[in-house]
């Protein structure tokens, strides 16, 4: 009865996206996603172990969509934990960081991995932070966008710390999976009609009803 | 007559024991007894099959040598729940501070005192400060391995890979309020930090530094040791308290235990773990924190120290408890939560809980079975490394955060390190978590060597140091990828045979005799990969000129040793003695190592005496965690079934048998030992099981 605010949400989305946020150690994915979900910035927040996950609703096309973003650990050795939550992913955002060569260079990496472990569907995007850090950066945006277009995904440049473009980025990729899933159920319609997107509500309803 | 009778009544009770035992199947099961203390002690203590080959055996002066320890062994107990109830908690740490190391004997004491809550709480920030030097071995360490920490901060003859990792995560590892209202403190702690973590990395450059490391070593610095004791207490819980494959190793050691985590959950709290069920959560999205941290991210300081405490005091199995009493605490706002949000709750809460006595208390009520962990721990690594070997995509090339060259000058090739030609090597790293080991001359002189080497001999407590085997790789990088290359003779034999290595890296023979018998069965190369499971790994290399002075010393410790037998200091000789036993055994390892494999087999079977068999099951018995208790039992039952039995002519081969079926009992070895072979059997061999029940049936009729 505490958690009257999460009990509404859980109650009131028309989907379920899960996204995963990968890249190297120290590109700033868990700042973004404190940005995006919890709207703050701290400069040196605690590294991630493992996974960790937020939880965003938000309302696109007037629907209720709620965002289950799941935050892995960027250091390779978590690869065994991390690469379990790739197959469930209905979206990946490979981050780098426009100050650090490597963790470009390592993009290609990463889009490796995604082949090997998520589903040949899953929604892509490519983006560079720290973009503040104008005086630091060693990548260039047209070199962002280059290496996206050469590998056909979404780009784009974000500061997790003044806000830039954090939004819009996961909006979009919202986007891309929500056009995507009613892609592939309409196509899935005209044969069968049984996908269920996402988490079924109902079923969590009743499950929870019945604990409580 | 009545003697005979209660002999055989006590058969009969073994035998329903290990029919008990042998219908344990699956990890589930052994979880559920794990937390039962009358039927863990029943099962896993009498009614393990290693008894029954053992009580083929007639050993008349192992039961002589086994009643004056066990003697000896009641009369040190006795004497020390004595002195346990005659001394305050700060009394008996500041006396053990001034005696040599008995880190074993220290814990003890203080468990037993520990039992009554406000001894727990007498324990202050200065006591704890000292008995964590103390029980971690850190205090004789830093003595014995003077400037050790300093040098190889500074060394430049081994790769620091892993500082990109590090300077990364070293604000990280403060808490939001820390950094805002504590920047002076934080400074300091900084330059600290990075000191233990680069120092460790060079350390053991296989585990390196591990991304949740930054917070264990933030923890200790917090308590206000100075950088150097937090380094050698650092390493303790990374090498004695946590398997080391929580790390490396694709992290099988951390898989595996969270799934024995689950076990114990759904028997020891069946209503959250069912809400979990419910839910869809997985538990190990906040075990893997929880446990690669040791809890340091996730609780306050208050009870992250007590984490600590037990950790030192009652072992590994602490982890464990730890999480299986914060879902209890929880267990309230869990059941009430719908989804995925109970995560964030328990994240909150537990970060909250101060109470620090309660939580001791909590601690110490639930009984946890060290044994039946271990028994999990084998099948699911076995589990888990036979996935991982199939799953090619994880066996890939590792990150190298920057671009550096190679330098022959190191003690590691960098190549070996960080690419797939690692794998070859992978048996090359032998380290051993439950011998007496110390630092062999990690980048010192040979003179400083000798002194250790003395120190490694003289030690009174031979579970207490964590020995550091390191080996030289080969330097397989080419010339493009070094820096420069010197004319230094590099030990191009290492690499050629690898089961050569582990001969001269191991120092107690009979690890190679395991292995080289498996060597026969498998191929070098599955067996090279099965090494490395589960065995914590560092690097070091001795040139020739070390090995040969490290043999001579060790012979001529061995020859001053035998002449100096006396009764008298029989404790302290048994010891020496059966260091000696294993300079011996590395010395005759090396010398024999180029001559035919079975011969050498055959002289070490012929030179087992009883009285040797005798250190080896003392010795295995050490291996086991130093805090369980628990070990004793196993003592009672060997002499016992020797004493029954009367059959020479099998001597020979049940002693073979023993000693490998003793290497089973501990599982970073014995998980070689049953590889590939038959099904998995509650960490033992189907097929071995069989006979062992066939023989043993056979006996009592």
């Amino acid at each position: 009865m505490n958690n009257t605010p999460y009990q509404e949400q859980s109650q009131e989305y028309d989907h379920l996206f899960k996204l995963v946020l990968i890249g190297n150690s120290g590109v700033g994915k868990s700042c973004m996603l404190m940005r995006y979900a919890e709207n703050t910035f701290t400069q040196n927040f605690y590294n991630t172990i493992g996974v960790d996950f937020k939880i965003k609703t938000i309302n696109l096309q007037g629907k209720q969509i709620k965002l289950q973003i799941w935050d892995t650990a960027g250091q390779d050795r978590f690869k065994t934990i991390t690469t379990n939550y790739y197959r469930g992913a209905h979206g990946i955002v490979v981050v780098y960081d426009v100050t650090d060569r490597l963790s470009f260079e390592n993009v290609k990496t990463w889009m490796s991995e995604i082949e090997k472990y998520a589903q040949e569907n899953v929604c892509k995007l490519l983006i560079g932070n720290k973009s503040d850090l104008s005086d630091k950066r060693t990548v260039s945006t047209e070199e962002g966008q280059q290496l996206a277009s050469s590998l056909k995904i979404k780009f784009i440049e974000t500061s997790a710390k003044n806000s830039n473009n954090i939004d819009s980025a996961f909006e979009s990729m919202a986007q891309d999976v929500l056009i995507r899933i009613s892609d592939i159920k309409t196509q899935q319609d005209n044969e069968r009609r049984r996908l269920k997107p996402g988490v079924n509500v109902n079923e969590q309803k009743s499950s929870s009803e019945g604990c409580c | 007559m009545t003697k005979d009778k209660n002999k055989k009544s006590k058969e009969k009770e073994e035998s329903s024991h290990l029919e008990e035992f042998y219908k344990l199947r699956s990890p589930l099961d052994i979880a559920e007894i794990s937390l039962n203390k009358q039927k863990s002690h029943r099962l896993f203590f009498y009614g393990n099959i290693r008894n029954n080959i053992i009580k083929k055996i007639q050993m008349k002066e192992f039961l002589l040598e086994k009643q004056k320890v066990d003697k000896q062994k009641l009369q040190n107990e006795q004497n020390l729940i004595k002195y346990a109830h005659d001394h305050l908690v700060p009394q008996i740490i500041d006396e053990y501070q001034k005696k040599s190391c008995f880190h074993k004997e220290v814990c003890k004491i203080l468990r037993l005192k520990f039992k009554n809550k406000q001894f727990y709480s007498s324990l202050n920030e200065q006591y704890r400060k000292k008995m964590w030097l103390i029980a971690t071995d850190a205090f004789y360490q830093k003595k014995d391995n003077k400037d050790y920490f300093k040098k190889i901060l500074k060394s430049e003859d081994i790769p620091n890979v892993y500082e990109d990792f590090i300077e990364k995560d070293l604000m990280r590892s403060f808490s939001k309020e820390e950094l805002e209202q504590h920047p002076q403190l934080v400074k300091q702690t900084v330059d600290k930090l990075r000191n233990v973590l680069s120092a460790y990395s060079k350390l053991n450059c296989i585990a390196g530094y591990c991304q949740g490391m930054n917070f264990i070593a933030k923890f200790i610095l917090n308590l206000q040791f100075d950088d150097e004791e937090a380094f050698w207490i650092y390493k303790y819980f990374l090498e004695s308290m946590i398997p080391l494959d929580y790390y490396t190793n694709n992290m099988i050691g951390l898989i595996s235990d969270q799934n024995i985590f689950k076990n114990l959950l759904q028997v020891h709290n069946p209503k959250v773990f069912k809400k979990f069920q419910d839910i869809k959560i997985d538990v190990n999205i906040f075990t893997t924190s929880w446990f690669i941290c040791l809890y340091t991210n996730s609780l306050s300081q208050q009870l992250c120290t007590v984490v600590f405490d037990h950790c030192i005091l009652y072992g590994a199995k602490t982890v464990f408890l730890v999480g299986l009493v914060l879902l209890d605490i929880l267990q309230e706002d869990i059941l009430k939560s719908q989804g995925p949000e109970v995560l964030m709750i328990i994240e909150e809460k537990a970060r909250k809980l101060q109470d620090k006595e309660m939580f001791h208390q909590k601690l110490i009520e639930i009984y946890l079975s060290k044994k039946g962990i271990e028994l999990q721990r084998e099948i699911y690594r076995d589990i888990y490394a036979k996935q991982i070997k199939e799953d090619k995509n994880l066996n890939q090339k590792t990150q190298i955060t920057k671009k550096i060259k190679c330098n022959r000058n190191w003690r590691i090739c960098l190549v070996n390190l960080h690419t797939e030609k690692m794998k070859k090597f992978e048996g090359v790293f032998v380290y051993r978590n439950n011998h007496d080991m110390i630092i062999q001359n990690n980048h010192c002189t040979l003179e400083q060597a000798k002194f250790q080497n003395q120190r490694l001999f003289k030690s009174e407590d031979p579970s207490n140091i964590n020995n550091i085997l390191i080996v030289r790789l080969d330097h397989t990088c080419t010339e493009e990828q070094q820096i420069k290359s010197l004319n230094r003779q590099s030990s191009v034999n290492y690499s050629q045979n690898p089961l050569q290595i582990q001969n001269q890296t191991s120092l107690d023979l009979h690890q190679n005799k395991v292995a080289n018998n498996q060597a026969q069965q498998e191929d070098l190369e599955k067996q090279l990969s099965i090494l490395q499971i589960g065995q914590k790994v560092v690097s070091y290399y001795p040139s020739d000129q070390e090995i040969a002075y490290m043999q001579s010393l060790q012979k001529s410790e061995k020859q001053q040793n035998c002449t100096n037998m006396n009764q008298e200091e029989s404790k302290n000789i048994e010891n020496l003695g059966s260091d000696n036993l294993k300079a011996q055994k590395l010395a005759e390892g090396q010398f024999y190592n180029q001559q035919d494999e079975n011969k050498l087999m055959q002289i070490n079977d012929d030179v087992h005496s009883p009285k040797q068999i005798y250190n080896e099951i003392n010795e295995t018995n050490l291996k086991e965690d130093p805090q369980d208790d628990e070990n004793i039992d196993d003592f009672e039952i060997i002499s016992e079934l020797v004493n029954q039995n009367n059959n020479r002519d099998d001597n020979f081969k049940a002693s073979v048998e023993i000693k490998n079926s003793l290497y089973r009992s501990s599982y970073y070895k014995f998980y070689s030992t049953f590889k590939g072979k038959n099904q998995v059997y509650g960490g033992l061999l189907e097929s071995d099981i069989t006979t062992a029940q066939n023989k043993y049936f056979e006996q009592i009729q």
